[in-house]
């Protein structure tokens, strides 16, 4: 990576895990990568893999058993406590269930490593924390208390406060659990631009394949083949999606990057029609586990667009039936084939 | 402000009317002529309100700040609503220490009651006995990390220790068994001018301590983990806390005896009333809360109207306790989660 100017964290051949009546039990090992400024990094691998391990080393609340991590091109172990918060925050899955905290409050909490025991009292500090509370956009939240936010809204105020650090390199545990599709992509998002615009490195843990492998800049996998790092790209080349989805009963499809659950065969069917009715249709199929077949079908589905909205004529060998929903089309099939 | 103002005014309102009020019955505006350096009309009456009353009426309000603070402090870094100096067995060490002096080294050094000498002697006793059971809980602390465990063991300890307590009253003397159990009653009035003194210089070493904790104690709300990722010197924080629990939970208890319940609820009020969970808010809500509750106390105490005199100790359990249940009743969860 001597290439590069703009490396800010270094893993160099990091076994991780945890020690057992004093020898090392390793979860994950020969793990080498290295992350720049302006990247945004998805660490995956299916759970037990040792994300939350790898991530714990990172921002030293665990110790590697072996090889060596660098900041900055200094070791991890040489900073003080308050040289690396102010370098590197850290976001975790642990809930902060205190009552009464006002958002505003446990933002400027993510200055201590500047302020010390005096809190947040600078012009600075406040400046910081409205800039981080306007980076998530959430100014308007900024007098309510945390326990009123939604899941969405207090992940957020979470980022906010680790922002208000001020530090380069941001480290995230699974900063999409527990949020709906539209808040996941949000938070992704923010996390995007803060790298983009910011010039952060943001390193975060998902099981989101789908977010994660349509937005990062690099994939960190883990899996048992071992350690993989490239662009998303990268990896489904190296065909390495095919086994973070590997089990019975998920089906990957390497031509369209596509998850599904496997399904038994239902039937053939062709699909005719026009527009984005035939796409749902097809899409609806395929959800029941038929399979599209335009030379041998079993059925042949057509999708007519009526005046009154859409219809679907069914022909098969013992006669034709018409169904004015998909719901009653699939109810049919999945029932009487 | 306007409640810290209005509070200042209750406090001094009951301050006054601790002034006033008592077992002898002194008219008003005798208390008044006193207190503004007259003679009042008999020179007993002088004599129990400035040898008297006006010691009893600081030593609560030092007292009530004292225990709420350090209440205050301990719920916050054991992340625990029931913590407290008392809960811990903080007051049961205390009192161990004042048991072993008092009943224990008595007989042997040939030194009982109350004389000068033995003014730091208590003192002491009881501060290397609360001492001694915090550094037992930090030392759990620091190796079990399920904080219920934690609060299990100091309430065993606490009961190990009373339990040591009543072999020595077993084993001692009437004369000194009846000034130990008095002091386990609790007091305030025993506090003469010079004791007065060593403790008001206790207690301001104590919140002066308190003071540089405040942004600590605030980032600890966040959890360990965060607050370790935001440089904070977890054990530093920890043992500074411990340190000023013990010197101001320690001396009170070694003057008025071991005075139950106000420093587990009056944070609580502190919390209820302010709507706040920063401590830069609190520590002066705690301080005006508890010198408000512990003077009421002190009032009910007397008894206004008869020359019976309740133990401190009762009182503050009949008034702490029917808080506490207030608190929990109306917010469901106290403080943390």
């Amino acid at each position: 990576m001597s290439w590069r100017k703009d490396i800010i964290l270094e893993l160099h051949d990091l076994g991780i895990g945890y020690y057992r009546k004093g020898r090392p039990d390793y979860v994950f090992r020969h793990i080498t990568a290295a992350a720049g400024r302006g990247e945004m990094i998805a660490l995956m691998g299916r759970n037990g893999m040792g994300k939350s391990t790898l991530l714990r080393c990172v921002v030293r609340m665990l110790c590697p058993l072996e090889g060596q991590i660098e900041l900055e091109g200094k070791p991890l172990t040489r900073y003080s406590g308050r040289q690396l918060a102010r370098k590197l925050a850290w976001v975790s899955t642990e809930p902060v269930g205190v009552q009464h905290l006002r958002v505003y409050d446990l933002v400027s909490l993510g200055r201590y490593p500047w302020t010390g025991w005096m809190g947040a009292r600078t012009d600075a500090d406040r400046r910081a924390v409205w800039l981080a509370l306007e980076s998530v956009g959430i100014t308007r939240l900024a007098g309510r208390d945390l326990y009123e936010l939604s899941d969405g809204e207090r992940q957020r105020a979470m980022i906010a406060r680790a922002l208000a650090q001020d530090a380069d390199l941001i480290v995230l545990d699974e900063p999409t659990a527990f949020l709906d599709l539209v808040n996941r992509y949000e938070i992704i998002h923010l996390l995007l631009n803060l790298s983009r615009r910011e010039g952060k490195c943001i390193i975060f843990s998902s099981h989101d394949w789908h977010i994660a492998t349509g937005e990062a800049d690099l994939i960190w996998l883990m899996d048992e083949e071992g350690w993989f790092a490239g662009s998303p790209e990268d990896l489904a080349l190296a065909n390495r999606f095919e086994r973070l989805v590997d089990s019975a009963t998920m089906d990957y499809d390497p031509r369209t990057g596509q998850v599904k659950l496997v399904r038994e065969p239902v039937m053939k069917v062709a699909v005719e029609g026009e527009g984005e009715a035939v796409f749902w249709t097809r899409r609806a199929m395929e959800r029941i586990g038929c399979t599209l077949d335009t030379h041998h079908p079993e059925i042949t589905i057509t999708a007519v667009d009526r005046a009154e909205g859409t219809v679907w004529k069914v022909r098969r060998k013992s006669g034709t039936r018409q169904f004015p929903s998909l719901y009653e089309l699939v109810h049919y099939i999945l029932w009487n084939h | 402000m306007l409640l810290f103002t209005g509070g200042l005014i209750f406090l001094a309102a009951l301050f006054l009317a601790d002034l006033l009020l008592g077992s002898v019955k002194i008219p008003a505006e005798e208390v008044l002529r006193v207190l503004t350096g007259g003679e009042a009309a008999r020179s007993e009456w002088k004599d129990i309100i400035l040898y008297f009353r006006i010691p009893r009426a600081f030593t609560a309000l030092l007292a009530g700040m004292a225990l709420s603070v350090s209440g205050l402090m301990m719920q916050t870094v054991f992340r625990n609503p029931l913590a407290g100096p008392y809960v811990l067995g903080i007051s049961a060490g205390a009192s161990l220490g004042v048991a072993l002096l008092v009943l224990g080294f008595a007989g042997v050094f040939g030194t009982t009651g109350s004389g000068g000498g033995s003014v730091w002697a208590m003192a002491v006793a009881a501060w290397l006995g609360s001492g001694l059971i915090l550094l037992l809980i930090m030392g759990v602390s620091l190796r079990v990390r399920d904080i219920m465990t934690v609060l299990i063991l100091g309430i065993l300890f606490g009961s190990v220790t009373t339990a040591v307590v009543s072999i020595l009253q077993y084993f001692s003397e009437s004369a000194s068994l009846k000034s130990f159990i008095v002091w386990t009653l609790g007091s305030l009035g025993n506090v003469t001018g010079a004791q007065l003194r060593v403790l008001m210089f206790s207690v301001a070493g104590g919140l002066l301590l308190a003071v540089f904790l405040l942004t600590p104690l605030n980032v600890l709300l966040l959890g360990e983990s965060y607050a370790r990722s935001l440089g904070l010197g977890i054990r530093w924080v920890r043992f500074l806390v411990f340190l000023a629990t013990s010197i101001l939970a320690g001396s009170v208890t070694a003057f008025c005896g071991p005075i139950g319940f106000v420093g587990v609820a009056v944070p609580h009020l502190a919390r209820m009333v302010f709507r706040t969970a920063d401590h830069r808010i609190l520590f002066p809500g705690t301080l005006l809360a508890g010198g408000i509750v512990l003077l009421f106390s002190d009032i009910v105490s007397q008894l206004p109207g008869s020359d019976q005199v309740l133990p401190v100790n009762a009182v503050t359990a009949l008034v702490g306790i029917p808080m506490l249940i207030w608190v929990i009743l109306k917010n469901r969860k106290i403080g943390f989660e």
